[in-house]
């Protein structure tokens, strides 16, 4: 009876998906604030010049290139993994969206793991050089942007999990992508800066 | 088990403080308050707090331009140096007031001028609250450990680079501090912006809003991609203070790059902070006269336009800046007040005839007039040749009183005003709210002029100005922090909240 009486409740129309424009949004601001280290890594490194005793790089820093690859391949796979998940949610296929989602994230903690490792075993000593201060700067945002990517990855797999991702309800499954690309973005711009333009 | 809300032993109190019919506990703190997902709600909260500090930092600048003034000596009284309370009330200023007041106004009256049922983001915009509450307490802890901050201004990274290591407790709170009140903006910027794209009711398109909202839009979009940029410059500065680094020693580019990029008053926000107020003008106008502005979207247009000028101009300062004095940047500075100038000049021609007068125009006007002042002033330093300006950080001070602080003040308070009535439930009595804006319009004006005039003259002393300037502003914002204590009585502040939506 007191069913039957209650008024239908039904969802307003939005303009939106808030989910995707979070994302995007949240994306916009990582960028940035990675692009301002990178500014910084740039204007610092040319005005101290490169080589020399008081060089930008401190004199005898040597990186192995293999950890810092590592994490940039360990990223790259966790977002191909990501947009196969989400091809295979729109195909409703959950098992092989589930699997795909849990790869990303062990990918990224993957990632998370290697430049842990990066800071531990570099030897810089933030005090003596900018270079360590921005160095370490980079780290930890590197470190902080996998981890926002790897709780996606997860809340999207618990999504999928629950039925609210798959056919043609791929909002929240796209927007959590995004966060994992943009980790993937961070690895690589860092890659690049710490072991390419030295 | 059933669990009882906490009462005082007698029903007298509770009935006098909490009314008979409110759950003190339940209703009143947790769900209504402090975990609200309302946005109204939490910018009302946001609103009443930010009130008492802004009375804080002008009481505060009231004893600082005293000081300096020579009307007394804290020095010689006090064991919290000057350096320490200036380096406090500008960073209350700069950080924990400028944006947030805008955050706060935007999250009460947007939502309602979208027909928006809810924000985008509800505990994104809880973490802007309590993120700033938490980050400005922390700042205002920062000053009373040890010897404060030592530095006359934390964010200045030369001064900063001069003493570290001394003083790292005290300065490495301050940073932390920033940067939680930084995020808690970011945060609330974005939940603002996500409300206003896909919020809105049924049928309200982008080119038919407010122009209050479209302002809050271009405002906080821009504040997402600048923001960051300041939170990253802030957590170098802190790594670099906190290990005791060489990244901002004097000779290294990053000094430059913080100067020209990411320092507050170098990024955009500075000058994106008066777009919301000129967007208040607009709002009034078509509010008071029932039409649309001439020309259209042309407001709109504008709005975007200086935004979208401010954002060139922080770029081209750094394309430009070959040396540490960029040349041309006072140049730059002058280019983004042109689409302001243009939109004052369509807000006039809308506001001819057949505007109904009501005490939010007075507050309209004295934007106005704070805008013609800080171009007076704008063009003057222009105009003149650098052995002219005798005082040039008299100049900064001078237009950020002015076209920064100045006019988020008289737009924020001159909304609330506005609003009060579908916001609070019931408006402000008109006494009450001239006085509130004529006490802030007069000390932003006093203020702002005399620290003008110092930029020209050095036999000039703006402090004790200043201080009275001050003094009127805490005045006005102690007036409507009262006004609306008035308003936050159980049972009315329900019976609004309903009302108003």
């Amino acid at each position: 009876m007191a069913a039957a009486s209650q008024p239908t409740v039904t969802a307003r129309p939005k303009s939106g998906n808030s989910s995707q424009m979070g994302a995007l949004l949240g994306g916009a601001a990582a960028i940035m604030f990675v692009a301002t280290l990178a500014g910084a890594y740039f204007s610092v490194r040319n005005w101290i010049g490169v080589g020399g005793d008081d060089g930008f790089i401190p004199n005898g820093l040597k990186f192995d290139n293999y950890a810092g690859f590592m994490t940039m391949t360990s990223a790259l796979a966790a977002s191909l993994a990501a947009e196969w998940a989400l091809m295979s949610a729109r195909l409703n296929q959950r098992r092989w969206a589930s699997a795909g989602f849990g790869l990303s994230a062990v990918f990224l903690l993957a990632a998370m793991n290697i430049v842990w490792f990066i800071g531990q075993r570099s030897g810089l000593v933030a005090s003596e050089t900018p270079y360590a201060i921005l160095f370490y700067a980079l780290l930890a945002s590197i470190l902080l942007l996998l981890a926002i990517g790897v709780v996606a990855a997860i809340v999207t797999l618990i999504r999928v999990l629950g039925g609210h991702v798959g056919g043609a309800e791929l909002l929240h499954g796209r927007a959590g992508n995004w966060l994992i690309h943009l980790a993937t973005l961070a690895a690589t711009v860092g890659f690049f800066l710490i072991y390419t333009y030295r | 088990m059933t669990l009882t809300a906490p009462t005082s032993t007698s029903p007298a109190i509770d009935a006098a403080v909490f009314g008979t019919s409110v759950d003190p506990f339940d209703a009143v703190l947790a769900d209504d308050w402090v975990a609200s997902v309302d946005a109204g709600r939490t910018g009302q909260l946001h609103l009443g707090l930010l009130s008492a500090v802004i009375a804080a930092a002008a009481g505060l600048g009231v004893v600082v331009h005293g000081a300096l003034a020579g009307w007394w000596d804290i020095t010689a009284t006090d064991r919290f140096g000057l350096d320490s309370l200036f380096a406090l009330h500008q960073n209350l200023w700069a950080v924990s007031i400028a944006m947030p007041l805008w955050i706060a106004v935007a999250s009460m009256v947007v939502p309602r001028q979208i027909g928006a049922t809810r924000s985008a983001f509800p505990r994104l915009g809880n973490l802007a609250l309590w993120g700033w509450l938490v980050g400005t307490a922390l700042l205002i802890t920062a000053s009373f450990v040890t010897d404060g901050p030592q530095t006359i201004h934390v964010l200045d990274p030369a001064a900063a680079t001069a003493t570290a290591g001394q003083a790292p407790r005290a300065t490495d709170l301050a940073l932390a501090a920033i940067m939680l009140i930084t995020l808690a903006t970011l945060a609330g910027a974005i939940n603002l912006v996500a409300t206003i794209l896909t919020e809105r009711a049924p049928g309200t398109k982008l080119s038919t809003l407010r122009p209050f909202s479209w302002a809050v839009l271009v405002t906080m979009g821009m504040a997402v991609v600048t923001t960051p940029v300041f939170l990253a410059g802030t957590f170098l500065l802190y790594l670099d203070q906190h290990f005791g680094g060489q990244l901002f020693a004097s000779g290294v580019g990053a000094q430059r790059l913080w100067v020209h990029a990411i320092w507050l008053m170098g990024r955009p926000e500075s000058i994106l902070l008066a777009i919301p107020a000129v967007g208040a003008v607009a709002d009034v106008i078509v509010h008071r006269t029932g039409k649309t502005l001439i020309g259209g979207g042309a407001a709109n247009g504008l709005i975007s336009a200086a935004a979208a000028t401010s954002l060139l101009t922080w770029a081209g300062r750094e394309l430009i800046a070959s040396s540490a004095t960029p040349p041309y940047a006072r140049w730059w500075n002058a280019v983004i007040l042109i689409p302001l100038f243009l939109l004052l000049l369509v807000l006039a021609g809308s506001a001819r005839g057949g505007i109904k007068p009501d005490v939010s125009l007075l507050g309209a006007l004295g934007i106005v007039v704070t805008i013609v002042a800080g171009l007076a002033l704008t063009i003057a330093v222009v105009a003149s040749s650098n052995s002219d300006i005798k005082t040039p950080e008299f100049s900064q001070l001078g237009l950020s009183n002015l076209l920064v602080f100045g006019l988020v003040l008289l737009g924020a308070f001159t909304m609330v005003i506005e609003h009060a009535g579908s916001v609070y439930g019931r408006s402000l009595p008109k006494p009450v709210s001239t006085l509130i804006l004529l006490a802030v319009l007069g000390g932003v004006l006093v203020s702002g002029a005399a620290l003008g005039a110092g930029v020209f003259s050095k036999s000039t002393d703006p402090h004790g100005a200043g201080a009275i300037g001050k003094a009127l502003i805490a005045g006005g914002a102690a007036l409507l922090i009262l006004s609306l204590a008035s308003f936050a009585k159980p049972g009315l502040s329900r019976s609004a909240q309903e009302g108003g939506h």
